[in-house]
């Protein structure tokens, strides 16, 4: 049952959303305040959509990538910190970063693997944000998205 | 200094012309002259006695995209020392005790600030070509980077970058630490070392009647490989206004330079990252609550993952 004591967040940004579509919008005639107004439209927009916070889950997809990099090759498995795995994000993802950034320029099988199997994790990672931000890039350059 | 606060800017601005010219001035108008995400530029009327004159503030914005206004200004000011097109600076104001971000003054270039089209697109890349050909130590010319070669310049710059974005985000982004790697590890060699624009293009220009009076927003201005500036002004800046074969056909025609496909891909690769590491500055202003401009929150989500997308399509082997 639909609870109507308060308005849920999504509620909300609807609402803002609409308003400044139908109501601020069409009143503005500067063009730098129509402009801004889109952006801010974009943005009202974007941030029902992204759902929950995925950062757990993509230091867990990481972790787990980085495990069976180093279960293959010792000298990944000598470059873990100490106290791995931990699920620290800035720990992770500095050895991520690490390990693609010594594999540049190495045609080795380990440097191979890490970018067969960790670039493309972090490129999914990537593409998952733009996803749902891309529509922003239409309302940075001032076009109000269609709804 | 927020866009909101325009107006509050017209009282400590009577106090500064007046000091600065020595006569008692009084600031009639002030408005936006054009968007930047890292200055605010404002055309300000400064009436003085019975004359009327015209000023650009560039106004800094709580440190986005990492840049230097003092820089800036001693660049310019060499350049115009040298004849060089650009507006005449004035004064620099590097406290915040003022308009609550560091500034500069210079003088109002009377042209046209659209996209330019036909023929006045050629001699923009004649004016370009002389920037890099320009003899900067003759000229005087202080950047806060003094490499000794292109290839040295190329590193410095990488490690800019770097650090840019290292110092604006809570998190290491491993798709720009390898693109770090990877351009530091086909960094050219060769080349002559110029002055490089940084940021050249349509937009970034102030034309009439066909001629270049001034090239504008030096902030990434800096020694190193002028293919920096020809591919960015392809790809990114001057994509709206001809293809990139079109680019290509002008700097061919125009200065018999082309690119080999090696050269264009690396300096694709190099301006995607400048870029991605530059709008963190972004995100980071917004999320601290500095600058809550939505602006800002876009150049620091959607178009900094859009750079680092494109980037990484480059970053092989």
């Amino acid at each position: 049952m639909l609870d109507t004591r308060l308005p849920t967040d999504e509620h909300l940004w609807q609402c803002m959303s609409e308003t400044m579509r139908k109501v601020v919008l069409p009143s503005l005639e500067d063009p730098f305040a129509r402009v801004t107004l889109i952006r801010l439209i974009g943005l009202a927009e974007y941030a029902p959509a992204r759902g929950n916070d995925p950062t757990e889950r993509r230091i867990s997809e990481v972790v787990t990538c980085i495990d069976q990099l180093a279960a293959r090759f010792p000298a990944i498995q000598q470059q873990l910190p100490t106290q791995w795995p931990q699920m620290d994000a800035c720990v992770v993802y500095e050895l991520c970063g690490q390990l693609l950034a010594g594999a540049v320029g190495d045609n080795s099988e380990q440097a191979q693997q890490i970018r067969a199997e960790l670039k493309p994790l972090i490129l999914a990672q990537l593409d998952e944000d733009l996803s749902v931000s891309s529509p922003l890039i239409a309302s940075f350059g001032g076009q109000l998205n269609e709804k | 200094m927020k866009n909101s606060s325009m107006n509050e800017m017209t009282a400590p601005l009577r106090g500064f012309f007046t000091d600065k010219l020595g006569r008692p001035a009084t600031v009639s108008e002030t408005r936006r002259l054009a968007e930047g995400h890292s200055r605010q530029m404002l055309l300000v009327h400064v009436q003085v006695e019975d004359e009327q004159q015209r000023y650009v503030l560039r106004i800094e914005q709580d440190g986005i995209f990492g840049t230097s206004s003092a820089e800036e200004y001693r660049i310019m000011k060499g350049l115009y020392e040298v004849g060089f097109p650009v507006a005449r600076v004035r004064w620099l104001e590097t406290g915040r005790d003022l308009l609550g971000e560091p500034f500069f003054v210079m003088d109002y270039v009377d042209g046209d600030l659209d996209y330019p089209t036909g023929d006045t697109v050629g001699e923009f890349v004649k004016v370009l070509h002389r920037l890099h050909q320009l003899d900067w130590q003759s000229a005087g010319l202080e950047f806060d980077l003094k490499p000794q070669s292109v290839e040295e310049s190329t590193h410095m710059q990488i490690d800019r970058w770097t650090d840019i974005y290292r110092n604006a985000s809570n998190m290491p982004l491993p798709l720009l630490e390898e693109a770090a790697a990877w351009l530091h590890h086909y960094a050219p060699t060769e080349g002559r070392l110029g002055i490089v624009h940084g940021d050249p293009g349509p937009g970034n220009l102030v034309h009439d009647k066909g001629k270049i009076l001034a090239l504008t927003d030096f902030e990434f201005c800096h020694l190193g490989h002028c293919h920096e500036d020809f591919v960015f002004c392809a790809t990114m800046r001057g994509m709206h206004t001809l293809s990139v074969e079109q680019w290509v056909q002008l700097y061919r025609e125009l200065l018999g330079t082309e690119l080999t496909e090696k050269q264009w891909h690396y300096w694709h690769a190099f301006n995607l990252f400048k870029g991605a590491c530059a709008n963190t500055t972004s995100l980071r202003a917004f999320c601290e609550g500095r600058n809550p401009a939505p602006n800002l929150a876009i150049v620091g989500t959607a178009i900094q993952q859009n750079c680092m997308q494109q980037l990484s399509a480059l970053i092989t082997v």
